[in-house]
């Protein structure tokens, strides 16, 4: 297979406004995905993550709407696929979960019977085969007495156990891609942290891609092969691991990782950030993070900067990258 | 994350006001309609003398049971009042009845349910009062409301006022609820505590921070409530058991007119139906509109429908879709 | 299904205070009339000294809370009061006329579940079809008409133009032999009787008030259908299994599950607030049932049917609740285990 196996190119997304022009939530969005690997795509609340998301599995929420750019999986363009082909992709080929486990989970049917509707669903298993299929992933996504927790209702269920359960629908068809947004964050740190490695293990024993979305930049650090900043709709930064967080170009990166690093080099680095004075950038003709960035210039406001390579496998949307 | 992250950026400019009105009319046009029926109700009521062609409660029995005519738009009843002229006066009965009525139980309902609901979790007495108030309303409700109102209305004596304090009994509970589950989740909000925190008066939390913010569905209701309270007054003068003759209502002028439709002359009951039925449906209508504003999801929905309107008028722009 | 005992015990337990409360509400509804019950029960032509010999037996001279227990002591013998306009115990005459109110709420009832919950559910599933416009405006206007005057248009359209209806004029033709009371429903008492002219003419009597309870309330119905059912179409477990690619026929069933129990209760008030709501029906039609019976006590000062009537109608609405848990319990499982 040639190329991504998920490749966004120029993606836009707007929201009308009652009282307003149309406002584009997301714009000139590119992004891609290997397979096998981990992208993890941060960004603070707001950033556009959850309806980038939602716009790749063509559930973008309402009344927004995808105005241009593709989304494809494996070549195929998500966006204008028929509503029946969809159907068969998610769930199939592409899956998602979310952060709030417990509402996802059908409140009037036992657990173990939402795994193995999907297996029956999409991969044509019988009624008898796909409880097996339910109870082996069960076992996989390691709830302990399986068979007992088969029965059980998601009200039943712990946070930590229920995001299992959820994981367990969402892999056990085993999807080439899924999209994990923000999935960890409604639980207790230790939970947290159990989740997110049951999460890669399984994706990387099923050699499935992953793209992990949240606001939390430590989580990335352990487990993406590649990281996405995402600030205003847009990707503002995006390379490898190692390169992103050791030699991060964009300004607002910088002041990201800054947040959640004890790193001095970082923080002094950033010593005369003062990311408050935020006055939202206005029209397209301008950096959208000029307002906020200490280092913006008179190009800054006069001209957009495009995502350019700033090294190999590494690339940043500004005009004047921190380079070391 | 909620789907909802998204527009933060403030809009470049605001659409002039009139403009976003005529947008939501013409995106729902039956809240305009809504707005001009009552509108027109209520001028009819208050010009009535200059309006009315004939005196209301005038008989004149040479001309009983007239059909429609130009002289005599609505008919005659059967002792020979002016259908038309009655049916323009009937809403100064029915519409105070209806709308003191439905105010009175709003205002004491809301009162009682901010209360319960605010100390709903303080332990004690006042949980202890709240759990009687609420079990008090269980019983209401559970007794038949038509026939409680009738009883009341018997027991306190007929009269424009037993009907108003009727309708304001059997509605409290409505109110209560809905105040008091809405003031439950208020509670727990910050700004709350901080006023807590600042030793700002109990009463004084209440009415001046929690009501405000839990307002939004009882004014819902309340436009709803006053059509059906405007139904429930004709009923119980219908039965001999509200406003008598010859004051102009139209429950008692449809009762009056019941005689007759089995003989073949309909007039003089069809007529006040269709005004009370149109009445109260521009009620609905205006309770509706006031429904959509309060409620985010509904909100988002009538925004997109002008988005699409807006897509479908500016053809240019529509062919420039997603997907080219 | 073992919690089920149990579940039931703790709702009747509820149930008692409940009891005791509408027991309380309607004793004061007695004590708020103004004047001598005596007087009222005994009608317009009492003598003074039979007044007076009624009030020591009633305990009217006792203080309140002792005339309390005595209500509710007359309440555990089955003495519901007199009524003066038929000189006989408020109890029997509920006996003889409760069935022809809940026969005609019944059937009415189950029209409007007939019409409201496939047009709600359909209108819920097509957003923007034109079964959900027809469905939306179908409810507003039910929510404007009052019942009678629709029970008008159709004795109009249907008996006075088209003559296809009978007369308004009760439950049977006068000409037809009433069968035996057994259940006090017609339509069932006919039938177990044999009896089909009864039975057709029970039934052509039932049509109109039927329609117009049935068209009205159907209505409300839709209305709570459809938001239930849309705010479980976009809550996160269906937005779930669309992401996980379930087949809409799927996700539109499990909403449907979800969306059973708060439909089952507007039912079940609607159900309770027709028997009172009703009365309006029952006099359009001359149905001479309970609530045709407590309006005539209240138009003419005789109260005890109006209290018999409302609280038959408030322990009916509570045992109609009862049965609504019991439905609710084994829909959801998160219920009372």
């Amino acid at each position: 297979m040639n190329g991504p196996l998920v490749n966004v190119t120029d993606l836009r997304v707007e929201f009308p406004s009652l009282t307003g022009p149309d406002v584009a939530v997301i714009s000139g969005l590119d992004l891609a995905i290997e397979p096998g690997q981990v992208v993890g795509l941060v960004g603070e609340a707001g950033a556009g993550k959850t309806v980038l998301a939602r716009s790749i599995m063509q559930m973008v929420p309402e009344p927004g709407r995808v105005t241009k750019g593709r989304a494809e999986l494996q070549g195929e363009d998500l966006l204008t696929m028929s509503e029946r082909r969809l159907q068969r992709v998610r769930g199939a080929r592409i899956s998602m979960i979310t952060a709030n486990p417990r509402g996802e989970l059908n409140p009037l049917l036992p657990v173990g019977e939402q795994i193995a509707t999907m297996a029956r669903v999409h991969l044509g298993q019988g009624r008898k085969e796909s409880r097996e299929t339910a109870r082996a992933m069960l076992r996989k996504v390691q709830i302990s007495d399986p068979d007992r927790r088969y029965a059980a209702y998601p009200h039943e269920l712990s946070g930590g156990m229920a995001q299992r359960i959820v994981i367990a629908i969402a892999l056990v068809c085993g999807p080439q891609v899924v999209i994990a947004d923000d999935a960890t964050s409604g639980l207790d740190v230790t939970v947290q942290a159990q989740i997110l490695m049951l999460l890669r293990d399984l994706a990387r024993e099923q050699n499935s891609s992953m793209l992990l979305i949240t606001r939390d930049v430590g989580i990335t650090a352990h487990v993406c092969d590649r990281i996405a900043v995402m600030h205003q709709g847009e990707i503002v930064e995006a390379g490898d691991r190692q390169a992103v967080f050791l030699r991060p170009a964009h300004p607002y990166t910088i002041m990201l990782l800054a947040a959640f690093s004890h790193n001095k080099r970082l923080r002094a680095l950033w010593s005369h950030a003062d990311a408050d004075k935020a006055a939202p950038a206005r029209g397209e003709q301008a950096c959208s993070y000029v307002g906020r960035c200490p280092l913006a210039q008179a190009r800054c406001r006069a001209e957009k900067p495009m995502l350019r390579m700033i090294a190999p496998g590494h690339e940043a949307r500004c005009h004047f990258p921190v380079v070391r | 994350m909620d789907a909802q992250e998204g527009p933060q950026r403030t809009p470049p400019d605001r659409n002039p006001w009139h403009q976003t009105l005529w947008s939501i009319v013409q995106a729902r046009p039956r809240f305009a309609i809504g707005y001009i029926i009552v509108a027109l109700v209520m001028i009819g009521a208050i010009f009535a003398p200059v309006l009315a062609p004939y005196n209301p409660v005038s008989a004149n029995p040479q001309s009983a049971l007239l059909s429609p005519s130009a002289a005599h738009w609505f008919g005659t009843d059967a002792v020979g009042m002016d259908v038309f002229s009655r049916c323009l006066y009937a809403p100064r009965i029915d519409l105070t009845i209806a709308v003191s009525g439905t105010l009175i139980s709003a205002v004491i309902g809301s009162l009682i349910g901010a209360w319960v609901g605010f100390h709903g979790r303080s332990k004690g007495v006042r949980q202890g009062i709240g759990f009687v108030i609420m079990r008090a309303a269980d019983v209401l409700q559970a007794f038949p409301v038509f026939v409680l109102a009738i009883a009341l209305v018997a027991s306190l004596g007929q009269s424009i006022q037993t009907v108003v304090i009727a309708i304001a009994f059997v509605n409290i509970p409505i109110y209560l609820r809905l105040m008091r589950s809405q003031v439950i989740s208020i509670r727990e909000m910050k700004f709350v505590e901080a006023a807590e925190v600042a030793g700002v008066s109990h009463s004084k939390i209440i009415l001046r921070h929690v009501i405000p913010n839990a307002m939004a569905p009882t004014l819902a209701q309340l436009s709803i409530n006053i059509g059906w309270s405007v139904i429930m007054t004709a009923g119980l003068s219908f039965i001999g058991a509200g406003v008598r003759a010859p004051t102009p209502e139209w429950g008692s002028m449809i009762a009056a007119g019941f005689q007759n439709i089995v003989t073949g002359q309909w007039s003089p009951s069809v007529f006040p139906g269709v005004v009370l039925a149109i009445t109260v449906f521009g009620f609905s209508l205006v309770g509706a509109s006031v429904e959509t504003f309060a409620d985010p999801a509904k909100v988002r929905r009538l925004v997109a429908d002008i988005a699409a309107r807006k897509r479908r008028a500016s053809a240019p722009r529509a062919a420039l879709g997603r997907g080219q | 299904m073992s919690g089920l005992p149990k579940f039931l015990l703790r709702r009747l337990a509820y149930l008692i205070p409940q009891l005791f409360g509408i027991l309380l509400l309607s004793f004061c509804l007695i004590k708020t009339i103004p004047g001598n019950p005596a007087v009222l029960m005994l009608g317009p032509m009492a003598q003074p000294d039979s007044i007076a010999a009624l009030t020591k037996r009633l305990g009217l001279d006792q203080p309140l809370p002792v005339q309390f227990l005595i209500y509710l002591k007359d309440l555990a013998h089955g003495d519901l009061g007199t009524s003066w306009q038929t000189t006989r115990p408020v109890l029997s005459d509920l006996i003889d006329r409760f069935p022809a109110t809940i026969e005609l709420v019944t059937f009415g009832l189950l029209v409007a579940i007939l019409i409201g919950v496939p047009l709600g559910i359909l209108s819920a599933m097509r957003q923007k079809s034109v079964t959900a416009r027809i469905a939306e405006l179908y409810g507003l206007v039910t929510g404007a008409l009052p019942d009678f005057w629709i029970g008008l248009l159709l004795i109009f359209v249907f008996y006075t133009i088209l003559g296809w209806a009978p007369a308004p004029l009760g439950r049977i033709d006068i000409a037809v032999i009433a069968p035996p009371t057994v259940t006090g429903f017609l339509t069932i008492d006919s039938l177990l009787d044999g009896n089909l002219d009864a039975f057709f003419s029970a039934i052509s009597h039932l049509v109109l008030p039927v329609l117009t309870l049935g068209l009205i309330n159907a209505g409300p119905i839709m209305k709570m259908t459809h938001s239930t059912m849309e705010r479980m179409l976009q809550s996160d477990f269906s937005r779930f299994e669309v992401m996980s690619g379930l087949p809409r026929r799927l996700v539109m069933r499990h909403a449907l599950h979800n969306a059973l129990p708060p439909i089952l209760t507007i039912i079940s008030v609607l159900y309770g607030f027709l028997l009172g709501g009703a009365v309006l029906v029952e006099i359009v039609f001359s149905w001479g049932g309970a609530g045709q019976y407590a309006v005539q006590g209240v138009l003419n000062a005789d109260i005890y049917p109006v209290l018999g009537f409302v609280l038959f109608a408030a322990v009916f609405s509570l045992f109609v609740y009862l049965l609504v848990d019991i439905a609710y319990f084994l829909l959801d499982p998160r219920i009372g285990r």
